[in-house]
Formats: structure tokens, sequence, C-alpha cells
């Protein structure tokens, strides 16, 4: 499938864009990850995809349609999102947190289907043994397989995450990303993944969207895309770079300096 | 796939246990609203449940006979009450569901939108002032009233919505400052009223399900039913509206003209209901939480869950408040108030071993 | 604040604060000015002159001894009033407010206005007072005080029997309230007409017919009670950070929240005994001076105080003059602060959309 967006931008003011000049196009099943700073935009351009939010200007295509000609719940059917945190005011049963995802899909007569979906789910993420627990009584890492499954069983061809492993130890944090990478290629989803891991990003990404002051500053494959000079003018740090078995890492050195030396003449 | 068949039967299983708990409250409804007739003509059970019987089944008497009398005296008496009393049961409990769903907020409760102090306030202006905006008299003057005004704050919430969007948060504040408002003129009204009248305005205020007849109730009971239809019709986009607003709209639900729906869903329904019996606080907001604890969250469980019980109780309260009303006129208003303020304290000192409200 | 001196600094900020003390000086001004237009509104036909004279004579030879009555005895007491109850219950409003966190907490909030509203019902249908034998008005007052403070002390026992979050403890508040207020509506509900109408009108709350020496102690209890929850203004800073911060600043959070609180409800109790329950202003108060000062306590309390003495004896001054047969000013600080306090969150909200 393919994604395209043509000059979005995104304000919530006259004034201010927080995105402006985006212009992408994504094919294929992949695992591509979008970094940044904080604050650059990574969740509007999100919100942008999935219609939460409107583009104060341009277009999102998938697969040639407009996404603004296509009504939230078949877009719904197509495509799944994992927020960054989930609500937790009226906790429900794991299972019945899993099902919602199906709403786009479901009428009167599909619980069982909609049932055997949810568990095959769980049974992919490893954890059928939580399904009857209250939500609310989960660890942060079983949270966010559960709010993954959620997305998943929304049989999205399109799955937008919203740094899903910020809250995880290490261990998790790799193999959420390992298994997202394997689902882009076995469920042959387009999985579209804001990191704030740049080293795991890299280890595993099929592309990489770098976003820098409201636009895209660089995209490509991992190597070509983390670079020194791209960390210095994003991130705003000096490091080096080193191949890993093919892929990039990076070793930090040191945050430029922070001082207004730049403002004024001495 | 014996693992998957086993957790779709595991789970039917667990619906069909909280479906069985349903059934139970339905009986102890049922088993209080006989015990309301027995108790209220000096009947037997047995009696009492003889002449309810009969009478639906369409069983004449001898005019004036003692089964003449009875039966009589159990319908045109008693039942009333009993019926609306279930009736405002039903219709605050959902209240109390949906808008819990609209608000994201476990204390809200059917009036976070000020419509009872909009009820309060028409009825105030019929009763001290005499003045209708139907040109209805008396009786009816009142709840026309009651009614009318009552919708105004839904109105305020939604053009209100309309420039700054429907937030939960929003709808709160704006509820908070209609109700400020509308107080204010009510105690203005009070104020300046002479005692006999403020007394009769106080006495509306206070809920209360008697004095009101037969005619009167097929209107309440539309509403009800229709709200009751429509809220599990949409029960899973009320889930929905429960993950939040990105959630919600990433599953496909159109979140701001869901809760706008809602909202004036409820308006009609409170409305309906308040309009004739007065303000009956906590159904609506203990009823949703107890339903929760029994039959687990989704909506599709808690929504009948909630009339059932708000049912129950308020014919509960009703019952007690005819015992009362032997030595004192008590409305059951203020039954309710005793019943549901402890339950409230209860819900919230749960130890946490025991799966807490809030 | 880009390459500024340090000295550039400080003036910087000393001058931020300036503009925050201006806010809290104009209100104070316009509250007085109002005080004294307001003594020549009112029920009694006297004149504007006849006023004057009364004001500067009183101390001198009284030619006028009505004039001289309804203004010392009438009029400054209740706009005295006035000012007073508006910065108790508005400083209260500020405190909670920030102690809770919560924008739309008022000074009521630990049961206050409803145990009041108890014991004077209690007094007024029953004749029960806790003292025995003490005047009318003294009881009224007795019973309002001490029975506002019920709702509080089962608080205050509940949270030393152990851990319970402040959440919890504000939900029991509420439903100690609803106990209250559920046995309050069954004595109006039994009690007759006149007792009704009774206890309905002090409920709404009045700042008229009050006597120089119950001015005297809620002006005692105002003063004394706001000077000792500005002590905690850092403290209450540091709570309003959370939970979290404020261990980490070193503020023992459960002790300055029971402890505010506290003093919040008993200067609270100390006006309402004498004034009925007056609302609103509690409210609203400390989220307008909060528009203009921010959340620092040291600021906030002194411009919640001066804003609430402002609004309060505004509104009592409109309530004279539009009906000279005295509508409660609570009814005018409702109807009229309700639209505009709608307006104001509107504002406020289309910002936070941004």
């Amino acid at each position: 499938m393919e994604l395209k967006i043509e000059d979005l931008e995104f304000s919530y003011t006259a004034e201010t864009p927080v995105l402006k000049d985006i212009n992408l196009c994504l094919t294929g099943p992949k695992f591509v990850s979008i970094l940044g700073p904080n604050g650059v935009g990574k969740s509007t351009l999100i919100h942008c995809i999935n219609k939460i939010l409107e583009p104060t200007k341009g277009k999102v295509y998938i697969d040639g349609v407009d996404v603004s000609t296509i009504t939230i719940k078949e877009l719904a059917k197509i495509v799944g999102y994992v927020p960054y945190s989930a609500n937790d005011t009226f906790p429900l049963s794991v299972v019945d947190t899993v099902l919602m995802g199906r709403h786009p899909y479901s009428s009167w007569k599909s619980l069982d289907d909609d049932l055997k979906i949810v568990y095959r789910t769980l049974r992919m993420l490893g954890i059928t043994h939580l399904a009857m627990r209250p939500f609310n009584e989960l660890s942060a890492g079983q949270h966010q397989k559960v709010m993954l499954a959620r997305g998943l069983v929304q049989e999205p061809k399109i799955l937008l995450l919203d740094e899903p492993t910020s809250n995880l130890d290490i261990r998790h944090q790799i193999a959420v990303t390992k298994m997202l990478k394997k689902l882009s290629e076995e469920q042959e989803i387009l999985v579209i993944m804001i990191s704030h891991d740049i080293n795991i990003a890299a280890k595993y990404a099929d592309e990489i969207i770098m976003l820098y002051g409201g636009s895209i500053y660089a995209t490509g494959t991992p190597s070509e895309v983390i670079t020194p000079e791209n960390l210095q003018v994003v991130y705003e740090v000096e490091a080096r770079v080193e191949d890993d078995h093919g892929r990039p890492h990076v070793l930090l050195d040191d945050a430029v300096s922070m001082d207004e030396e730049e403002y004024f003449e001495d | 796939m014996d693992e998957l068949d086993n957790m779709v039967v595991e789970y039917h299983a667990s619906m069909g246990r909280k479906v069985l708990l349903m059934a139970i409250f339905l009986l102890i409804c049922f088993v209080l609203v006989v015990l309301s007739c027995a108790w209220g003509t000096d009947n037997s059970f047995g009696t009492a449940y003889q002449v309810i019987i009969d009478h639906i089944l369409g069983h004449q008497y001898e005019v004036r006979s003692w089964e003449w009398w009875q039966d009589h005296y159990i319908w045109e008496n008693v039942m009333p009450s009993i019926a609306v009393s279930i009736i405002a049961g039903v219709g605050l409990a959902i209240g109390g569901v949906v808008m819990q769903a609209v608000t994201g907020n476990p204390l809200a409760d059917p009036y976070t939108t000020g419509i009872s102090s909009g009820a309060c306030l028409g009825a105030v202006i019929a009763i001290l002032i005499g003045f209708t905006f139907t040109s209805a008299v008396g009786e009816y003057g009142i709840i026309s009233n009651a009614f009318i005004c009552s919708l105004i704050p839904a109105l305020v919430v939604v053009l209100i919505s309309k420039r700054v969007g429907n937030s939960p948060t929003t709808i709160i504040l704006v509820g908070i400052a209609i109700s400020y408002f509308f107080n204010g003129m009510i105690t203005f009204l009070m104020v300046m009223a002479n005692p006999n009248k403020m007394y009769a305005a106080y006495q509306w205020q206070i809920g209360s399900v008697t004095g009101i007849s037969w005619s009167e109730i097929p209107v309440m009971c539309a509403a009800v039913i229709v709200a009751s239809i429509i809220s599990y019709v949409v029960s899973s986009k009320l889930d929905l509206l429960m993950l939040g607003d990105e959630s919600a709209k990433s599953l496909g639900l159109n979140v701001e003209q869901f809760r706008t729906l809602c909202l004036v869903m409820l308006s009609i329904l409170v409305a309906s209901v308040i309009s004739y019996t007065g303000i009956i606080g906590f159904v609506g907001l203990v009823i949703p939480h107890v339903a929760r604890f029994l039959v687990g969250g989704t909506s599709r469980l808690v929504i009948p869950m909630s009339m059932i019980l708000g049912a129950t109780m308020l014919v509960f309260a009703n019952m007690i408040s005819r015992t009362i009303t032997f030595y004192t006129d008590v409305p059951i208003g203020i039954v309710m108030s005793f019943i549901g303020a402890p339950l409230f304290l209860y819900l919230i000192l749960r130890k946490k071993s025991q799966r807490q409200i809030f | 604040m880009r390459g500024l001196s340090e000295n550039e600094f400080v003036t910087d900020y000393r001058r931020g604060n300036h503009k925050k003390l201006l806010f809290v000086f104009v209100c104070s001004v316009i509250a007085v000015i109002t005080f004294f237009v307001s003594l020549f509104f009112g029920p009694s036909e006297i004149t504007a002159q006849q006023c004057i004279d009364a004001l500067m004579n009183h101390y001198g030879t009284i030619t006028d001894p009505l004039a001289d009555m309804v203004v010392w005895d009438i009029r400054i007491p209740e706009a005295c009033m006035a000012l007073i109850t508006g910065v108790a219950l508005a400083a209260g409003g500020a405190v909670m407010q920030t102690t809770l966190r919560n924008p739309l907490a008022d000074p009521y909030i630990m049961g206050v206005s409803s145990g009041a509203y108890l014991g004077v019902a209690v007094f007024m249908a029953f004749g029960i007072c806790i003292i025995p034998g003490l005047t009318q008005s003294y009881s009224i007052v007795i019973n309002a005080f001490v029975v506002s403070l019920v709702p509080m002390t089962v608080i205050l026992i509940a949270s030393s029997k152990g851990k319970i979050s402040s959440g919890k403890l504000i939900l029991i508040g509420i439903a100690v309230m609803y106990v209250f207020s559920a046995t309050t509506a069954l004595i109006k509900v039994l009690a007759d007409e006149e007792t009704l109408a009774e206890i309905y009108q002090w409920g709404v709350g009045s700042l008229s017919g009050q006597e120089w020496d119950e001015i005297g102690i809620a002006l005692v209890v105002t003063i004394i009670g706001t000077f000792f929850l500005a002590l905690q203004a850092r403290n209450l800073d540091a709570v309003n950070g959370g939970p979290n911060i404020a261990k980490a600043v070193g503020v023992n959070v459960k002790f300055v929240t029971l402890y505010s609180m506290t003093m919040v409800s008993l200067v609270t109790a100390g006006v309402v005994a004498f004034t009925g329950t007056i609302g609103f202003v509690g409210l609203v108060a400390p989220n307008i001076a909060r528009m203009f000062v921010g959340n620092k306590m040291k600021y906030l309390i002194p411009a919640s105080a001066a804003f609430g003495a402002m609004f309060l004896i505004i509104a009592d001054t409109i309530a004279k003059v539009v009906t000279p047969t005295g509508i409660p000013c609570g009814v005018i600080a409702s109807v009229v602060g309700g639209p505009i306090f709608v307006m104001i969150i509107i504002r406020q909200r289309k910002k936070a959309l941004l």
C-alpha cells in the first residue's frame, strides 16, 4: 500500500505552523521510524494521518484515496493507532479493552469471531494469561502490549505508534521493536513508529524520517539519515556514528553548547 | 484450537454469570414491588401477588367486593408511585451512566449540565409567579415549565460547544456556571415569596414519586424507554468515548458529534423525569458505580444492570418512604439521600483488595 | 530575558511583581470607594447630605440621631461585613484551590456550608442550641459555627487513622456533606412554612443585620486566619506543584494540606456563622485574581482577598440600588457572576485550545 502526504501544513493558530512543507511517500509493507527532538511535531504528523487532527493545508492519500473523503470509521479499518498513554478512569478487562479495536468491524453477531481475533493477537504478544485481568492492574510493559494488541486487531494496513516503548525496560524496548519489524513483514503492514531511542530505531527500521523545525529534514535508510552532521543540526549533539553489522550506531560525545554566545559578539 | 475455544467459552460464561446476576436483581425488584403493595394494604405477600397477577391477566371483579377494593386500592393508590419509581430509577440510572461516559468523570451525575436548576427554576416560576410558557394551568403548567426550562442549560452547553468544543471539562464548567445563575434566580424568587408559596416551591424541588397520576405516566415512560433503547444501541460507542478523545477517534468514533447527541438525549430524558418528580439525587451518581462493580466495565452490561438496580433502589426507597409517611410526610428524595450518602461513603472506603471504585 | 546581567534580571523580576501588587492596590482602592458609595443607598429614606453629616458628626455632636443610627449602626456594619466576608471567602477559596490543585474548589468544600446550615436549621426548627440560654442571634451563630466544623473534624479523624489519600478525604467530605444536607432537607420538609422561610433565608446569606460586636469577631477571625494562611504561602506553592515535587523540596504535604484546609474552614465558619452561606465569591475571585497575578500564593492570597472584597461590596451596592427592599447580595453575585464566569471560561478554553 502507499501513504502519500502532499504539502501538509498544520497550525493551531494563524501565525505559527507546527508542521509545514511535509511531503512524504511511503510504499509497501515497511517498518518506518520517525525521529526528532521533543515538540518538533511528530505526534501532530501522526494525528494528521488518521484524522485525529485536520491539516490546515495539504492532503494525505492512502492508496491514492484522499483521506478527507473517507469516514473515520472506514479509516479505522485501514489505519491502526497505538497511543502514547491510555485513559484509566473506567478500566475494563484486557479482553474488553482489546475488543474495542474491533469496533469499526463489529456488529451484533460478530462477537465470537471478534473474540477469536482478539485471542490470536493476545497469543502473538504472549499475554493470553492476562486476558480476564482488569486493565489498570497491569505493569507498564503489559499496558503497552495491550494497547498494541488493540491497534493490531483493527487489522490495519497502516499501523501508527506514538512512542510505544518509552515506558518499557530495555529488554521490552528491543523485543517490541523487533516484533513490530517482524509484523511489518509477516502481516504486510506499513508500520510507522515514533521512536525516542535512536539506536534501537536504527537497528530495526527500514526507513527513517527525521523531523526538524516542523519539516522533514531527512529521509532514507538508517545509514543515510543517521549521520553526525544530521545529529548535530537536529538534536544539537556531537556524536560519532559507527557501523554495527550494516546499521549505524550512535555514540554520544557532547551536547552542543547551550550558551547564547551565538547571539552576542564580545 | 483448544485454547482459543476455551477462551471464547470462558468469555461467554462470564457474560452468562453477569446476566444471571441481572436476572436475580430483577427478581428482587419484582419481590419488592409486591411487598410494597402488600405493606401498603396490610395484606400478606401472597394476597398482594395474587391481586397483581389477576389484574394483569385482566380479571374482573364483582364491583365493590372485597377483591375489587383490594384491586382498586393497589392499582390506584400504590401502583402509580411504584411505576414512577421504576421509570425514574431506570431513567436516572441511565442518565448517570451516559453522563459519566460523556464527561469521563466518575463523579458526574445526570444533573451535571445544570439541568436540575433549570427545571427548578421553571417550576418555581410557575408556582411563585404563576407564569407558564405554555399557558397551561395548575399541575400541567408546572410540569411544562419545568420541562422547557430544563432544556435551556443543555442548549447553552451545545451552543458554547460550537465555539470552544465540547470537551468534558468545558461541559462541567459551563454546567457549574449555569447552575450558579439559575440557582441565583431561584433564590431571588423564593426570597421574595411569601412563606406559603415558598413552601410549595420547596416541596416541588424535593424529589417525590407520589401524586402522579396514571395519565401522566406514559410521557415519562416513553422518554425513558426510548432513551434506554438508544443508550443500549450505542453502548459500544460509549465505551470508546471513555477511552479518551484520541483513541476514540482512531477507532472510528466522531467524538464531537456523538457527545452532542448524548447530551441532547440526556437532556430530554432527565427533563422528562424530573419535570414530574422533582430532583431525586444519588441514583444517577451511585448506581452506575454499583452496576460497574457487579458486572464489569463494558456499557453493554452496565446499562441494563444500572436500569435494574436503579428501579430496584427507587422501589425500595419508595417502600421506606411510604412506611415513614404513615407518621410524617417524607418524600422519596430525602429517603434517597439517606440511603445514597452512606452507600457513597461505603463505595469510597472499600479496601483495595475488594476492587475500588474511586 | 536573553543576555541580561544578573542585576537586570533581578530588576525585571521585581518589575513583574510590582504589576501584581498594582492589581491588589487597584482592587483595594475600588473596594474602599465602593464602600463609601454604598453608604448612600439603602432601604431607609436618607438624603445624601444627611449621610455626609452623619459621617462627619459621629464623633462630635450628633445632630440627626436617625441618620446617625442608619449610617453607623446599619449601613457601615453591612459594608464592613461585605469587605470582611469577601476577604475571608476569597482568600479561603484561593488556598483551597491551590491545596487541592483544582480551580473548582471553594472554601465550603470541607462541608462548612452544609454543617452550618444544619446547625441553624436545628435551632430554628427545634430550638436546640449547643449552648443553651443564649439570645436568638447568638444561638444561631454558635450552632452554625460548631456544626459547620463537624465534617472537617470527621475528615481530620479519618486522616489520622491511616493512609488515606487526599482525594479520598475530599470524597469523604462530600459524603458527610450529603448526609448533612439530607438531614437538613428532612427538617425543612417537616417544618412549618414560617420556619422553612426563616431557614431558607438564613441559607441564602445576608450581610445586613450585623451588630458591631459580631463584626469585631468576624474581623478578628478573618485577620488571624488569613495571617496564618499567609505564613504557609511558600509551602502551599510547593504543594501546588504536586506531591512528588513538594516532598522533594521538603514539604510535608499531608500536614500542610490538612492545616490549610482546617484554617480555611475555621475562617469560613467564623464568617458564615454570621452571614449565612454566600456562595460564588470563594470560587470565582481566586480564578479571576489568578488571571492577573499568577499562581504564587504570596500574591494570589492578597489579590484574591482584595478582589473578593471589591466584588462583594459592589454586588451589595448593586443589590441595594436595584431593590431597596434588599435582594441578598449572594443572589446578585450568582446571577451576574454566573454569565461572566461562563464568558471567562470560554475565553480561557479558547486559549487552551491553541
